[in-house]
């Protein structure tokens, strides 16, 4: 079978990822699809994504120019679509690049695609990795297109247990996807008049949760995170960007269960940890008291939009 | 009543000195009884199941006090997002470990201007161990990290929060080889003398710790015992967090620990202070 047969199987075998408009994936959602797709033997799970350049809002209104993925229905987005699997199913990314400049994708450890001229495409196909958390990212034209927005993040989840991070691994109630990234405005305004970037000086001026500042990312509900007293959730904590982020939250400590898809069985309790870039840790929160709580970046600067507190990395917990 | 209370005062007008004679403005608490300047703030300590009462007593509604890692509720949490701004905090300590303090409003200026201080919880007898029924120590050292950024006191040009160019870096308030000779920082122990060093990170960018070769356990970290200590050779510490070193020099001598700061993006070390750990 050819390739592209093989992906038109695909594509009838399976359709939409079971991911909500918000990008927040849900147990429902994903008991939805399983129940949809029934058994059977291995089905690819094909993803279409489109590189595209476009525009980001700031949040001190600030329009810049950037890029992202988009999937078939919308128009580019950072971070890119949520792309999801089973442990042990097979993923086809078909990448079809719509911008002027050579795009690529790759899940560091698993799979890359070489750069992709303008008007082409390629397929990234791969055995979804151990179940967990990572970063998908464009590598094409060294770290550039992926600090102009072209990044993501893969979640796998365990072939049959949808409410735990791993098989076998602690339960969760829910869970929540925070991808947290940066960019330098300078490379922004650069790249979109099409002069050079010098990509050794990086200065990060906007820092985000889910491609947005606080208190505009509030109106995410994977960001604004609303429980129950007595609750336990799973945060995938994915750094698409280029410096660490040191995650603190207030009200609760949490576990660490997993790094890069690794389940991480010392159950570090903590209060701050940082997220490396292109690096991933999930954490278990239990909610045993209720109120408002801030999750935030401690390394101070990423709690600013261009330097105003605390327009940067914070989201928050609201619990009854 | 609570079973500890604080008192702390804010000075808005001093400085301190770095090692090449520059005064770096900022904006230190006080002891309890309002006297003398502390950079960084006295130390706040209570045991396991205690309620802790503390007082900002010239507040004038500018600032807040966040227990960071106490999981203190919303009221007195110190969010000014979130709650209304305070001057009186109560809250329980129930884990025994290392936690801190800072103004949590604009935090970036407010936390860079000082206004930080260690915050220790004992078990709840009072004694040397790390916690109840942990390892037992014979002396105790905190060490604060942090770094200054001269830039950020100016008025013209008015700096961006968001670019932080340190050019000192420090434990404890001082910076370079200063740390050497402060009584509170470096460290002296007889041979055999179990030291738990309680490491704070108050500063912006990843640092990484060595003990001039001494070996060490890492034993707990934000408050919270490991399950299995750690024995690494330096220890990378991220703004915020704590880590709780337990280290039984056996051998007499001087040891020349660091804490090196590292650039955010490219990693190189950006700055170093150094310190002294002389076991007799």
């Amino acid at each position: 079978m050819d390739r592209r047969s093989f992906l038109r199987t695909c594509a009838v075998g399976s359709a939409a990822a079971a991911v909500t408009a918000s990008g927040l994936l849900t147990i429902a959602s994903l008991q939805g699809e399983a129940a949809r797709r029934g058994g059977g033997g291995p089905v690819p799970r094909p993803y279409s994504l489109r590189a595209r350049e476009g525009t980001i809002r700031t949040v001190d209104g600030r329009t810049l120019y950037a890029q992202g993925f988009a999937d078939d229905a919308g128009s580019m987005r950072i971070p890119g679509p949520v792309l999801w699997a089973r442990e042990g199913e097979w993923v086809v990314i078909t990448l079809h690049n719509e911008a002027p400049q050579e795009h690529g994708i790759a899940i560091d450890g698993v799979v890359a695609t070489s750069p992709v001229p303008p008007g082409g495409e390629a397929v990234a196909a791969f055995l979804a990795p151990r179940a967990g958390t990572y970063v998908y990212h464009d590598p094409a034209r060294g770290p550039l297109n992926r600090a102009l927005g072209m990044y993501g993040a893969l979640v796998v989840m365990p072939a049959m247990e949808p409410d735990r991070p791993w098989a076998g691994g602690p339960t969760f109630d829910r869970q929540y996807l925070q991808v947290v990234s940066e960019l330098d405005e300078r490379w922004n305004i650069a790249a979109g008049s099409g002069t050079s970037v010098d990509t050794g000086s990086y200065r990060p001026n906007y820092f985000f949760l889910n491609g947005r500042g606080f208190p505009d990312c509030q109106v995410d509900p994977d960001v604004h995170i609303q429980g129950n007293v007595g609750e336990t959730i799973l945060i995938r904590w994915a750094n698409a960007g280029l410096v660490p982020h040191s995650m603190h939250t207030h009200g609760y400590h949490f576990r660490i269960v997993q790094r890069d898809g690794r389940p991480d069985v010392r159950f570090l309790e903590k209060d701050n940890v940082p997220v490396y870039p292109g690096r991933t840790m999930d954490v278990l929160v239990t909610f045993d008291q209720p109120g408002s709580y801030p999750i935030h970046d401690h390394i101070l600067m990423a709690n600013t939009g261009n330097g105003v507190y605390p327009n940067g990395i914070m989201g928050m917990f609201e619990v009854v | 009543m609570a079973d500890r209370t604080y008192l702390l005062w804010l000075r808005k007008s001093a400085s301190v000195r770095m090692h090449d004679g520059v005064e770096i403005g900022i904006w230190p608490f006080t002891d309890s009884k309002g006297q003398a300047a502390l950079f960084p703030g006295p130390l706040l300590a209570s045991n396991e199941g205690q309620t802790v009462e503390v007082t900002f007593k010239n507040n004038m509604n500018e600032h807040t006090f966040h227990f960071h890692g106490i999981d203190a509720d919303t009221p007195n949490d110190g969010v000014p997002e979130t709650w209304p701004v305070m001057d009186t905090y109560n809250f329980l300590t129930d884990r025994a470990g290392t936690y801190w303090y800072h103004c949590h409003a604009n935090t970036v200026l407010h936390q860079q201007m000082g206004m930080y201080g260690p915050y220790v919880v004992l078990p709840a007898d009072g004694s040397n161990r790390a916690w109840t029924g942990g390892p037992a120590f014979a002396k105790q050292y905190v060490w604060m990290l942090s770094e200054f950024d001269a830039a950020w006191r100016l008025n013209n040009p008015k700096p961006n929060f968001a670019y932080f160019n340190p050019g000192y870096f420090l434990i404890n308030g001082r910076d370079g080889f200063d740390p050497i000779a402060a009584a509170d920082t470096a460290i002296s122990c007889n041979a055999g003398d179990a030291v738990l060093l309680r490491l704070i990170h108050a500063g912006y960018l990843i640092a990484q710790v060595s003990l001039g070769g001494l070996p060490f356990s890492v034993i707990a970290s934000d408050g919270r015992p490991l399950l299995v200590p750690e024995a690494p050779q330096l220890v990378e510490i991220a703004a915020g967090e704590r880590y709780d070193l337990l280290v039984t020099p056996t051998v007499p001598g001087t040891y020349a620990a660091r804490v090196d700061y590292l650039d955010w993006y490219t990693r190189a070390v950006r700055g170093s202070a150094r310190t002294a750990i002389t076991v007799l």
